[in-house]
C-alpha cells in the first residue's frame, strides 16, 4: 500500500494537506486516506492512468466542508471535479445555481428548505463555497421560483439569487459550471433586482462582453446614445415593459397620467429611434438597456 | 415591545452612483402600524429591506428599542417579513408551513406546536391544518403567510404588498384582517403599498415617498387635509386634489376670472404672495354644485356624470383647468348647465414654482 510519505516524495510540492492553504482547491484532486488523512495533489502533475491508481486506493474526498452527504459527494465529484462514476443514475437534470447574499445560517437549514420546496424532483445541493452553489434537481421545477426567493428571505433573512439551467448531459457538465458560475455572477452584479436568471437571458450579459471588446462598433453606438436619456425615461420603459406593454397598469404603479406615460415612451423614440411600443423595436430596446447597463458599471469600475 | 427609529437613513446600490434612498427620517413608536407609500421605483421596498437586513444601509443609524442594529444579523433584529407573493411551502401542510421556521431554529416540539395552534386559531386556519396550499383559497393562503410571520413572535412586522397579488374583492377583506389582526397583536408593524387607498385605511401614520424622499408623515386625515406639497395633494385621495392657478388679491383669491373671498386671517397669511399666481387646491368633495344658474358661482358644464351608489363623481372645467366633482347632491347628467363654488375654508394654496403648501 501507498504511504504518505511516499506520495510526498513522488509529488514534492503539488501535494499539499490543507485544502483551505490555497485559493483553488479544485485545481487538485482531493483524497482521504483510511485514517482520516486529506491530501490533494496538483490535476496538472497526474496522467489519466495516475488519476485511476489514486481513486482505486484511496477514498475521493470533497475540500468544501459542506458537501457533506454521500450524495453530496457524489455529484460534486462529477461536476465540480469531473469524476466519473462507472454509473451515473441520470443523464439529463435541471440546475439552479445559487448565489447567496447576506446568508448566515446553516447550510443545512437551507438545503431543508430546498428539500421541502422541490420535494420529489429535489436531488441534492451541492455548495462550491459558503455563497454559490447548485440545486440539482431531476426536472424541470414546477413551482414558481419567485416564490421560493421570498420563502427564504423570509426564513433565512438573506437574499437569493438563482440561474435555471437545464442540462441534457450531465457527464460535460463541469466544462461549463465554471464559466456559468462567472456569467451568473455577473448577471447578478448588474441585474441585482432580477432574482429569478433563465440561461437564456444570459444572453445580455453575453452580448454586453462580446460588444465591449468592439469600441466603435454600430451597436457601441446606439448603447452610447442611451447616456442622454434621462433616467426616469429607463424607468417609465421598463416598467411598460415589465407590465407587458399595459400602459395603464405601468402608469398607474408609476403614478403617472396615461397621456404623460405616452409622451415620455414617444420621448424615447424621439432620442432612441426605437418605438417602445412597437414589438420589434422593443425587443432591441430592451436588450441594449440592458448593454447600457453594463457599460455604466463598467465605467464605475474605470472611471476614464 | 419595539420602538424603530431610522435616523438619516442613505440607501447607494452598488451598481449606480445615485442615492436610492435620500436622507430617510422616521421614529416609530411602540405598536404603530406605519405604512409607507408611494409611486413604483419611490424606494419603499429598499428602505423597508434595509430594515430587516437583507440589504446593508449605506449611511445612517437604524435604532430597535434604541439599540443600533446597523450591524446585527439580520436574524437577530427579531423581525419577521410576508412578501408580495403569499410564499409557501407547496408541498408540506399549513401546519408545516408555520412550523418551519421555527423547527430550523431548533424549538422544542412542544413549544413549536402551541404557538403554530395559537396563531391558527387567530387566523381562522384551525380546519386546514392538515392542508396543503394548494388545497386553499387565496384568502387563506395569505393567512398562512401571516401565520409563518407570527408563530415567531417578532418584535416587528415587516409587509411588502401583501395583498397586491389578490383580486380587488379578497384584497379589500384582507386589508382590514390585517389592520384588526395587527390591533389585536400589537406588534409594531411597517407595511409597503404603492395603493393609497390602502395606506389610509390601514396605516396610523403614513410616510408618503417620492424618488427616494419622504414627502410627508402624518395621520391619514393630516396628510388628506393637509398635504404639504401638490405631489401628496394629487397622490392621496381617490379622486385626486383638483389644482387651480389662482391670483392673491386684497379681497380673496383670484381663480379663472372670480373673486373667491378669503377671510383676513388667511389673506395676512398669504401677504407675501398678493399680486403672484400661486395654485389652489381643492378636493372634489369641497366643491358645491348645484343646476340652477347661481350669482358669483362659477359656470360650468358637466362633461360627463358617474353615479357611484350614494354619491356621483362630476367631471368638468373651471376655466381651462380639468376638475372632478364628488357630491352627494341630484345627479346630473353630461352636457347640463351647473353652478360651482368652492368652500373658502377649504381651499389650500401651493407655490406655484416650489410646489410646497403655502397654506
Ligand atoms: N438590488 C438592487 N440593486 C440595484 N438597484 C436596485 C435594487 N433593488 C431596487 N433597485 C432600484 O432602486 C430603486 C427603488 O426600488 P424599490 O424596489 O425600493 O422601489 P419600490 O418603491 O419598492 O417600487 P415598487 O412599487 O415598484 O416595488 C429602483 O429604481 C430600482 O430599480
Ligand atoms: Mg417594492
Amino acid at each position: 500500500m501507498i504511504g504518505m510519505h511516499q506520495l510526498k516524495t513522488m509529488y514534492g510540492t503539488s501535494l499539499i494537506n490543507d485544502p483551505a492553504q490555497i485559493a483553488d482547491p479544485e485545481t487538485y484532486l482531493w483524497f482521504k486516506t483510511k485514517d482520516g488523512t486529506v491530501f490533494g495533489i496538483k490535476r496538472a502533475r497526474l496522467s489519466e492512468s495516475e488519476q485511476k491508481l489514486l481513486h482505486f486506493c484511496f477514498a475521493s474526498f470533497s475540500p468544501d466542508a459542506l458537501n457533506q452527504t454521500k450524495k453530496q459527494r457524489f455529484w460534486a465529484d462529477l461536476l465540480f471535479n469531473n469524476l466519473h462514476p462507472e454509473k451515473c443514475p441520470l443523464t439529463r437534470a435541471y440546475l439552479l445555481y445559487i448565489q447567496l447574499a447576506q446568508f448566515s445560517d446553516r447550510h443545512r437549514n437551507l438545503e431543508s428548505a430546498f428539500h421541502s420546496y422541490f420535494d420529489r424532483i429535489y436531488l441534492t445541493t451541492l455548495w462550491k463555497n459558503s455563497k454559490q452553489g447548485i440545486i440539482l434537481l431531476k426536472s424541470a421545477p414546477e413551482e414558481p421560483l419567485d416564490e421560493l426567493i421570498n420563502l427564504i428571505s423570509s426564513d433565512f433573512y438573506c437574499n437569493l439569487h438563482l440561474l435555471c439551467m437545464p442540462v441534457d448531459d450531465l457527464s460535460t457538465v463541469h466544462t461549463t459550471y465554471k464559466k456559468n458560475f462567472a456569467l451568473f455572477n455577473k448577471s447578478c452584479l448588474l441585474f441585482p433586482e432580477r432574482h429569478v436568471v433563465a440561461s437564456a437571458h444570459l444572453l445580455a450579459v453575453l452580448a454586453a462582453e462580446a460588444l465591449h471588446e468592439q469600441k466603435n462598433s454600430t451597436i457601441t453606438q446606439q448603447v452610447k446614445r442611451l447616456r442622454d436619456v434621462p433616467p426616469e425615461l429607463l424607468h417609465s420603459v421598463t416598467s411598460y415593459f415589465q407590465h407587458n406593454f399595459n400602459l395603464s397598469k405601468a402608469a398607474d404603479e408609476l403614478f403617472l397620467h396615461r397621456n404623460t406615460l405616452t409622451y415620455r415612451l414617444d420621448r424615447v423614440y424621439q432620442l432612441t429611434g426605437l418605438d417602445p411600443k412597437h414589438f420589434e423595436d422593443a425587443v432591441i430596446l430592451s436588450l441594449l438597456i440592458d448593454l447600457y447597463r453594463y457599460d455604466q458599471w463598467k465605467r464605475s469600475e474605470n472611471p476614464d | 415591545m419595539a420602538t424603530i427609529v431610522l435616523d438619516h437613513i442613505k440607501k447607494r446600490y452598488a451598481n449606480s452612483d445615485a442615492l436610492t434612498v435620500k436622507d430617510f427620517n422616521l421614529s416609530i413608536k411602540d405598536k404603530e402600524f406605519i405604512v409607507l407609500v408611494g409611486p413604483s421605483g419611490c424606494g419603499k421596498s429598499t428602505t423597508l429591506r434595509m430594515i430587516a437586513g437583507l440589504e446593508e444601509i449605506s449611511e445612517g443609524g437604524l435604532y430597535i428599542n434604541d439599540k443600533k442594529v446597523n450591524d446585527t444579523a439580520p436574524k437577530n433584529r427579531d423581525i419577521a417579513m410576508v412578501f408580495q407573493n403569499y410564499a409557501l411551502y407547496p408541498h408540506m401542510t399549513v401546519y408545516g408551513n408555520m412550523a418551519f421556521g421555527l423547527k430550523i431554529r431548533k424549538l422544542k416540539k412542544s413549544d413549536i406546536d402551541k404557538r403554530v395552534r395559537e396563531a391558527a386559531q387567530v387566523l381562522g386556519l384551525e380546519e386546514y391544518l392538515n392542508r396543503k396550499p394548494k388545497a386553499l383559497s387565496g384568502g387563506q393562503r395569505q393567512r398562512v403567510a401571516l401565520g409563518r410571520a407570527m408563530v415567531r413572535n417578532p418584535q416587528v412586522f415587516l409587509m411588502d404588498e401583501p395583498l397586491s397579488n389578490l383580486d380587488a374583492k379578497l384584497r379589500v377583506q384582507m386589508r382590514a384582517e390585517i389592520a384588526k389582526l395587527q390591533r389585536r397583536l400589537q406588534v409594531t408593524t411597517i407595511y409597503v403599498t404603492h395603493d393609497q387607498t390602502e395606506a389610509m385605511t390601514m396605516a396610523d401614520r403614513i410616510v408618503i415617498m417620492k424618488d427616494g424622499e419622504i414627502q410627508q408623515i402624518g395621520t391619514p386625515e393630516d396628510v388628506y387635509k393637509n398635504p404639504t406639497n401638490m405631489f401628496v395633494g394629487g397622490f392621496i385621495g381617490a379622486p385626486p386634489m383638483n389644482f387651480l392657478p389662482a391670483a392673491i388679491s386684497e379681497q380673496g383669491a383670484l381663480i379663472s376670472d372670480h373673486l373667491v373671498p378669503l377671510s383676513q386671517d388667511t389673506l395676512s397669511k398669504l401677504s407675501d404672495y398678493k399680486g403672484k399666481s400661486v395654485i389652489a387646491g381643492i378636493r372634489p368633495e369641497d366643491i358645491v354644485s348645484v343646476k340652477e344658474a347661481v350669482e358669483d358661482a362659477f359656470p360650468a358644464t358637466v362633461d360627463v356624470a358617474e353615479l357611484l351608489g350614494s354619491e356621483s363623481l362630476i367631471y368638468t372645467r373651471i376655466g381651462e383647468t380639468s376638475i372632478i366633482i364628488k357630491t352627494t347632491a341630484e345627479h346630473v347628467r353630461s352636457g347640463e348647465q351647473i353652478s360651482l363654488a368652492l368652500k373658502p375654508d377649504k381651499l389650500r394654496f401651493f407655490d406655484a414654482e416650489t410646489e410646497k403648501r403655502i397654506l
